[in-house]
């Protein structure tokens, strides 16, 4: 399955960094929430 | 027949539904529509699915759904139910959701089976590390089970040190016979050989270990211990071929001691290193705060650095924290191209994603409400009921931010001023800006 971008964004690639921050960073304390990654 | 894949986890939300990969955590955000559609194939499978769904909608709005790789070939034993009554069960949960904009169930629950722990760490949230008041592995068997029940995603086991819990090697057995991706969180001091049995056996339970520095006089200040331990357990699991992870809580550390426990974590194929931002939300913490989220992204842009100098690909490092995406002023403006689902995913996991479970039942929204009053209590009462009614959860859910700089910020639905318990404890919380905050 593929993340999906929205398209109304005028600057994809920026979106794509933004979710990459969100992503990578929504776990704190080290607990389950990337359980997977 | 064809149904769903047993990897994917599917619910209804709000928005219409989500699948997610319990695997790599990968999402698919559905339509009212395919989750209705859904909701038939996991009673019935996808050929009969298919005819009934067109006694009562147009095909076409399935065109994206029946083409995407997320059905195997299975069997199913069929309830007697009518595609009419799913249907319209569907359809009442999608606007009952809609009508409380929340969740339908948290996707993580975290659980403290015991508050002890064998150390004091400077950097550790809780006010009591003794405990009285545990519960043997089969009480918390009829909460992760309901947990299961419901849709959730992943369990943390944290505490105190899980690994002096009394029940532990039970409680482990119990979340493997569950299949649900858990994590359980150690300083590694006193782990038991059952244990680390458990742990290696399972395809479940991935070890994270708690280490501050490498060198001994450094994590000896942060942790009361020195780091040979923590060393040798990950060490061990790595030579049992079992993924673990290496996490470390940035309090003081030096750019050099983080560079050195890089290295460690490549050198030993570590799964996941993570480096969480130091919070003091709940007033317990004993290290004075030195860096703020902005030095958080400056560190990851050195280890980023590091990792591409060196040609180290496909190594798994992360900064954790609540709002770092405020260290990222040149990203925000796309906040408000996110999707409704995602502004629950990505936003607090307090409000939306997350409940916290302390030894006594105790439940709390995310730890930073460990000095508020909790209400309700898991051993007592089910978990759907207290995801819908429990105060704490609707009092963040219902807050809304007046600040004016909050209220022109692209990210609003995301961070609603910043984090709830914590604005609570200032004169004015509507109109205070977290201090956290970049922007």
């Amino acid at each position: 399955m593929q993340k999906e971008l929205k398209e109304q964004s005028t600057k994809p690639e920026l979106l794509a960094m933004l979710k990459n921050v969100l992503e990578n960073s929504s776990m704190a304390k080290g607990d389950g929430w990337a359980a997977s990654k | 027949m064809y149904v769903l894949s047993d990897e994917l986890l599917f619910r209804v939300e709000k928005n219409g539904g989500i699948l997610i990969n319990k695997n790599n955590f990968s999402r698919l955000e559905l339509s009212e529509s395919e989750s209705i559609f859904l909701s038939l194939v996991k009673e019935m499978g996808k050929e009969k699915a298919f005819n009934e769904y067109i006694k009562y909608f147009n095909a076409d709005s399935l065109t994206k759904i029946l083409r995407e790789k997320i059905y195997k070939k299975g069997e199913i034993e069929e309830k007697e139910v009518s595609s009419f009554s799913i249907i319209n069960k569907i359809q009442s949960k999608i606007k009952e959701l809609k009508k409380l904009n929340q969740m339908s169930f948290p996707l993580e629950l975290v659980i403290y089976p015991s508050m002890y722990c064998n150390l004091h760490c400077g950097f550790c949230f809780l006010a009591n590390r003794e405990d009285e008041n545990v519960h043997l592995a089969d009480d918390w068997k009829k909460i992760l089970s309901q947990a299961k029940e419901n849709g959730i995603l992943s369990f943390s086991i944290l505490g105190g040190e899980p690994t002096k819990y009394k029940d532990i090697d039970n409680l482990l057995k119990i979340i493997d016979s569950l299949k649900v991706v858990t994590t359980i969180t150690t300083n590694g001091q006193e782990i038991k050989k059952s244990t680390i049995d458990i742990i290696c056996q399972s395809d479940y339970i991935t070890p994270v270990i708690s280490l501050e520095s490498i060198d001994d006089f450094k994590n000896f200040e942060l942790m009361g211990t020195r780091a040979k331990r923590g060393i040798e357990l990950i060490k061990l699991f790595h030579e049992r071929k079992k993924k673990v992870r290496l996490n470390t809580v940035y309090s003081n550390q030096s750019e050099e001691d983080i560079m050195e426990l890089l290295k460690f974590a490549i050198k030993n194929e570590i799964d996941r290193f993570s480096i969480a931002d130091y919070s003091e939300v709940t007033g317990f913490t004993k290290i004075t705060k030195i860096y703020n989220i902005s030095d958080l992204r400056k560190l990851e842009e050195k280890v980023r650095r590091y990792l591409l100098d060196n040609k180290i690909d496909n190594f798994n490092f992360s900064v954790e924290g609540c709002f770092y995406f405020t260290a990222f002023p040149e990203l925000i403006e796309e906040g408000k191209n996110l999707s409704e689902f995602e502004n629950m995913y990505f936003g607090c996991r307090a409000k939306h994603t997350k409940m916290e479970i302390l030894s006594n039942g105790d439940v709390l929204p995310c730890i930073a409400f460990l000095g508020e009053k909790h209400t309700f209590n898991a051993f007592h009462q089910t978990l759907a009921e207290i995801w819908k009614n429990d105060s704490n959860y609707t009092e963040v859910r219902e807050f809304k931010t007046e600040n004016k700089d909050c209220l022109k910020c692209s990210m609003l639905r995301i961070c609603e001023g910043g984090c709830y318990p914590k604005l609570q404890r200032t004169l004015n919380p509507n109109f205070t800006k977290d201090k956290t905050c970049q922007l």
